[in-house]
């Protein structure tokens, strides 16, 4: 432990005197936001559009919706959005001819939902505000409600960021990412001077090595993107972070994960600038996948494909803890950044004793 | 004091099935100088690093106190200092930290660790500049902290791999004065240099290598004597090396 303790201060030493190396960084992650968010700001706010559209819907006679349908319409007036009930009607017909942007048709005991191409965001609105009636009206017939409640809160279910806010988040989870590079100044030197053969003659095991770089990597990353780079942006940019433990929590884990994922290139390829280029290219796959530079929200690409995508979990876990309160991202998050830990570390580890160099 | 520190036997080294070591068996006794001599690409460095443990022999033995290095590594370790030719220190840390980072890989904390930083740094004359970045350092200031990092465990056989590479006369002379009083404390030293008159200097033996083989191995007078042919002849080390090796130059690419 007292080897493992000196080597991490150590290596935390040579990190922290290149003091502008760290400050690009932090100077690099808040312009890049600020320049995005700029240019999305008008794409993003397209969210509060999505109240004023019209809303077509037939109720079948004997539907278990009958008993909230009124409620439900009213509350959705409330939020602009003009609704029309049909006795019969051919939905597609009425989209296509743009007499309604979403129709809604109330069979017995389910629905469905047709809406125009270029109302999605409008149409996923009525997707989450009638699958929160469903949910409510689930639990009231199980017993868990005493009346069925159609709360306004829920309706505007899309509750979308404001760009500064989405994108503070991203790049706060697309710098951390990127953050073991810099410790490409200490495998640098140590190539460059030969001092891994000091690390091979001592008696320290390639664990205490690794540790001891991996720890520094993590700390640095901790404190200059999720604490200065968070304090920065919510100074600047008025960010709103969910609760403090929990996005602490969850950064910390993506630390521990993407700081094992970065080293591994710096073990694995004997040049730095290999290692960086290689990890770049791959990072900034994952940050395109994970709604880095194009929100997820609008984003074409498949659901199946984004899940590919280890900073999708986190920055939509972070995002909608800051926006709703809950997500149903932050489990499987915490999962993959915690197997990303083990994975990587164990590889890291057993390259570090293999390899002739440290 | 006779006791053998190191023992190679039939020790072999291939990189792509060409012999870097051919055969190697050689013994190093307690308390000796022992000079490794070879023109580039004889094979010292690697016949170096297999007794320290950084590179692994592809045939034959590594004996060091009486332990196999295959078996016993974790003890061998802590009895080896190994001064590499390379300026291996931070440049971006402190005298003392380079020394704490390096000493600490022995598993040495507390007083005593900091006690081996001060007895190391005042063994080569920078106890005043602790303070100071090796990256601010001179040339011999560099190369004197760079054995200072490997003193602080308190090794009982110190590798020098040509520690005096591109330094004035003065800072030399203190190294060399510095590895003649270390061998006084009993540390066993085994010591490579291309500069024919440091090892004169301090060697009591020395071993010519070439083509990855033991040419001659010996007291320095008894070098002397293999090429003397005159009783009278005043003969230096360079020319013993020059008779054995031969004189065509040695142009070789690593690995």
């Amino acid at each position: 432990m007292n080897t493992i303790w000196i080597m991490t201060k150590n290596n935390l030493k040579l990190l922290w005197r290149r003091k502008v190396m760290i400050i690009i960084a932090l100077v690099g992650m808040i312009a890049t936001t600020a320049a995005v968010a700029n240019a999305f700001h008008t794409l993003l706010d397209k969210a509060d559009d999505a109240q004023g559209f019209k809303l077509g819907y037939t109720v079948a006679q004997g539907s278990k919706y009958e008993l909230v349908i009124d409620t439900l319409m009213d509350e959705l007036e409330k939020e602009d959005i003009v609704t029309q009930k049909y006795s019969s009607a051919d939905a597609d017909k009425l989209i296509e001819s743009g007499e309604q942007d979403v129709f809604v048709t109330f069979d017995k005991d389910s629905y469905s939902i047709v809406g125009s191409e270029k109302k999605s965001v409008e149409t996923r609105v009525i997707q989450y505000s009638l699958f929160n009636v469903e949910r409510n009206m689930n639990a009231f017939m199980s017993g868990g409600l005493k009346s069925v409640e159609v709360k306004e809160s829920e309706l505007p279910t899309t509750k979308t960021p404001d760009a500064e806010n989405y994108y503070c988040h991203a790049f706060i989870c697309c710098f951390l990412s990127i953050s073991p590079i810099f410790l490409s100044v200490i495998y640098y030197e140590d190539r460059k001077n030969r001092i891994w053969q000091r690390y091979k003659t001592g008696k320290a095991g390639s664990v205490s090595v690794y540790l001891g770089k991996y720890l520094a990597s993590f700390i640095t990353t901790m404190v200059v993107f999720p604490l200065l780079g968070t304090l920065a942006f919510c100074l600047l940019f008025d960010m709103k972070p969910c609760n403090l433990l929990i996005y602490g929590g969850l950064l910390a884990l993506a630390g521990l994960g993407f700081t094992s994922f970065g080293i591994l290139f710096f073990i694995l390829f004997k040049q730095p600038a290999v290692s960086i280029g290689s990890m770049f290219m791959i990072l900034w796959f994952v940050s395109y996948l994970g709604g880095v530079y194009e929100t997820y929200i609008y984003c074409s690409i498949p659901e199946t494909i984004k899940r590919l995508s280890p900073l999708y979990y986190l920055n939509r876990s972070l995002i909608e803890l800051s926006v709703n309160g809950e997500s149903d991202y932050a489990i499987p998050c915490v999962i993959i950044m915690i197997s990303m830990t083990v994975v990587f570390s164990a590889i890291g580890m057993i390259a570090t004793k293999v390899k002739k160099e440290v | 004091m006779n006791d053998t520190v190191v023992k190679l036997d039939g020790l072999i080294k291939k990189y792509d099935n060409r012999p870097v070591v051919d055969g190697l068996s050689l013994e190093i006794k307690e308390g000796e100088i022992f000079g490794l001599l070879g023109p580039n690409g004889a094979g010292k460095s690697t016949t170096m690093n297999m007794i320290c443990s950084l590179l692994k022999p592809t045939a034959g033995s590594v004996e060091v106190f009486g332990m196999d290095i295959k078996k016993d590594i974790n003890k061998i370790k802590p009895l080896i200092g190994y001064i590499p030719q390379e300026l291996a220190i931070y440049g971006n840390l402190k005298a003392w930290e380079n020394v704490e980072l390096f000493t600490s890989l022995y598993d040495i904390k507390g007083k005593e660790l900091k006690g081996a930083i001060d007895e190391a740094l005042d063994f080569v004359g920078l106890s005043e500049k602790r303070n100071s970045f090796a990256k601010t350092f001179s040339g011999g200031m560099k190369r004197r902290l760079n054995i200072a990092c490997a003193l602080g465990h308190k090794p009982k056989l110190l590798i020098f791999d040509e520690p005096t590479v591109g330094i004035d006369p003065q800072s030399r002379n203190f190294i060399l004065e510095k590895i003649k009083a270390i061998n006084k404390m009993g540390t066993t030293v085994i010591y490579t240099s291309h500069y024919m008159e440091e090892v004169e200097a301090i060697c009591s033996k020395v071993a010519i290598m070439d083509n990855g083989k033991i040419v001659a191995c010996g007291t320095k007078d008894e070098l002397k004597n293999m090429v003397r042919k005159d009783p009278d002849e005043e003969v230096s080390l360079e020319q013993v090396f020059l008779t054995l090796t031969g004189k065509k130059l040695r142009d070789y690419v690593e690995g």
